[in-house]
């Protein structure tokens, strides 16, 4: 009946025993020559191998925490994940479904998985104000301005930020008078958001 | 006594401060505490008022010649700013002269803001071989000094002042594009535009909010630091004759025709070289008072 589910691998899509997030073989090197012949798919010599062959499950309900060395990696796989920037190989599964397909298409994955980033002054535009930064993702998945800018307010309240103290001042100055957590909240109001349409 | 807890239970919990409504708004109040930009803009609006209701505010014809009263001093009874070497009324004639002088200057500005950006934006937003293409393609003219160029194009055009302005918009074209060129690959590559990317918003979108904004203000200062640069440019067009043609008012033509008088009438024949600097001055000023005024601390 759904077009989408009937498309699906022979992977039953929902349930609580389907991981939420799987990645298989993710790879991105940087740099480097490619190889025509006799490599793999997507080597490539003398790159910088930032993301090799990465494979791990997220089961619903659970928490995963990367942890390495600056320069390890990380930020790429995070990148590759919310596919902001394209793997050399490997897929990446959410509920069973391969994003980027016919399955999963890029603009509904990223109504379900967003990124926080990790320097939240770099992260926000600072000439926009706190409500338009918000509802920049539910207006580009096609909401009209009015209602994009109560959702914001709605999800400004709900990360415990006062909507109406904040929402018409511009980000550079709020996030200056802000401390670090209640920055997060904001970003995190602003991850939100993109999924915050229907 | 009682008072002090009676103030206490009551106070109504206030509004908070509406300190700021966006960017821009922000910038114009900035703007508006800076006496330089302000003077500045007063003296801009004075000169295009002037120029604009120039039939209203002349005192005389600016065509009509007399030969009895040739190159009058300034201050004379009949002509507050002298007369030229023709006998017309200066004043008049620097009135209406502010007409093709400022729509010189400002013209190949605008249209060099229109084009450039786009093309400095473009090239900045898409990156790689595009940019390298149309980088390299802009460094050519900068092989060329840019008063060389606006006297090469225009000759090659031919005389006139839609020449002119062509050949001005063509010089400073490139200078509008780099800066935008540069300005974009800096914005392009913040978190927020990625952020912007990956909440699904397609070029287009990313461009308009995260972009444009960011990007628009710097290239704007830098547009109106030309202004400055054209209007000089077309008054020596002018007065090498490739610009406007006599006996249109216009100040760089004025400075040439009354260039033979520099020694008979000194200050009538600065009168127009003066004005050239005042107007340019002036949006320097303006243009270094708009800069300060966009930072956002």
């Amino acid at each position: 009946m759904d077009p989408v589910r009937d498309d699906i691998r022979p992977l039953s899509c929902g349930g609580l025993a389907q991981p939420l997030l799987s990645v298989r073989d993710l790879t991105r090197h940087f740099g480097g020559s490619r190889v025509w012949i006799g490599a793999k798919e997507g080597e490539r010599r003398g790159a910088v191998r930032a993301v090799d062959g990465v494979s791990f499950d997220v089961a619903k309900g659970e928490t995963l925490g990367i942890v390495g060395e600056s320069g390890c990696g990380k930020s790429t796989l995070a990148r590759l994940i919310i596919q902001i920037i394209a793997a050399d190989a490997g897929e990446v599964l959410f509920d069973g479904k391969a994003v980027g397909t016919s399955a999963l298409d890029l603009s509904k994955y990223r109504r379900e998985v967003q990124m926080v980033f990790q320097d939240s002054y770099a992260s926000l535009n600072p000439r926009l104000t706190v409500e338009e930064t918000v509802a920049f993702g539910p207006r580009v998945h096609g909401l009209a301005r009015r209602d994009a800018i109560a959702r914001a307010h709605d999800l400004i309240s709900r990360v415990g930020l006062d909507p109406t103290r904040f929402g018409e001042r511009i980000v550079r100055r709020v996030t200056s008078g802000l401390n670090l957590t209640e920055n997060r909240r904001f970003e995190f109001a602003v991850a939100a958001a993109a999924g915050a349409v229907d | 006594m009682a008072a002090i807890t009676d103030i206490g239970l009551d106070v109504p919990r206030l509004p908070a401060p509406r300190v700021g409504r966006g960017y821009w708004a922000g910038v114009g109040r900035r703007l508006l505490r800076d006496p330089v930009a302000v003077a500045a803009a007063i003296v801009i609006l004075a000169i295009v008022l002037a120029a604009v209701f120039a039939p209203w505010v002349a005192p005389a014809d600016p065509y009509r010649a007399s030969m009895l009263r040739r190159l009058r001093p300034v201050g004379d009874a009949l002509y507050p700013l002298g007369s030229d070497e023709l006998g017309r009324d200066m004043l008049s004639r620097i009135i209406y002269g502010g007409r093709l002088s400022l729509l010189m200057g400002l013209l190949p500005v605008a249209f060099a803001f229109i084009a450039g950006s786009t093309i400095g934006i473009l090239a900045g937003f898409v990156g790689g071989r595009v940019n390298t293409a149309i980088m390299r393609t802009v460094d050519v003219f900068f092989a060329f000094p840019s008063v060389l160029l606006a006297i090469a194009l225009s000759g090659a055009l031919g005389a006139g002042i839609i020449n002119a302005i062509a050949s001005l918009t063509v010089v400073f074209t490139p200078q509008v594009t780099r800066i935008a060129e540069s300005v974009t690959t800096q914005i392009r590559t913040r978190d927020y535009v990625e952020a912007a990317r990956a909440s699904g918003a397609g070029p287009l979108a990313i461009i308009r909010v995260h972009v444009l904004g960011n990007v628009l203000g710097p290239i704007f200062v830098y547009a109106t630091s030309l202004i400055s640069v054209s209007m000089i440019l077309a008054s020596g067009l002018s007065f090498l004759g490739l610009g406007s043609k006599p006996p249109e008012p216009e100040w760089g033509l004025m400075l040439n025709t009354l260039r033979t008088a520099i020694y008979v009438q000194p200050m009538v024949a600065a009168l127009p070289g003066v004005m050239i600097f005042i107007t340019s001055i002036s949006f320097n000023l303006l243009s270094d008072g708009l800069r300060s005024a966009m930072e956002v601390k």
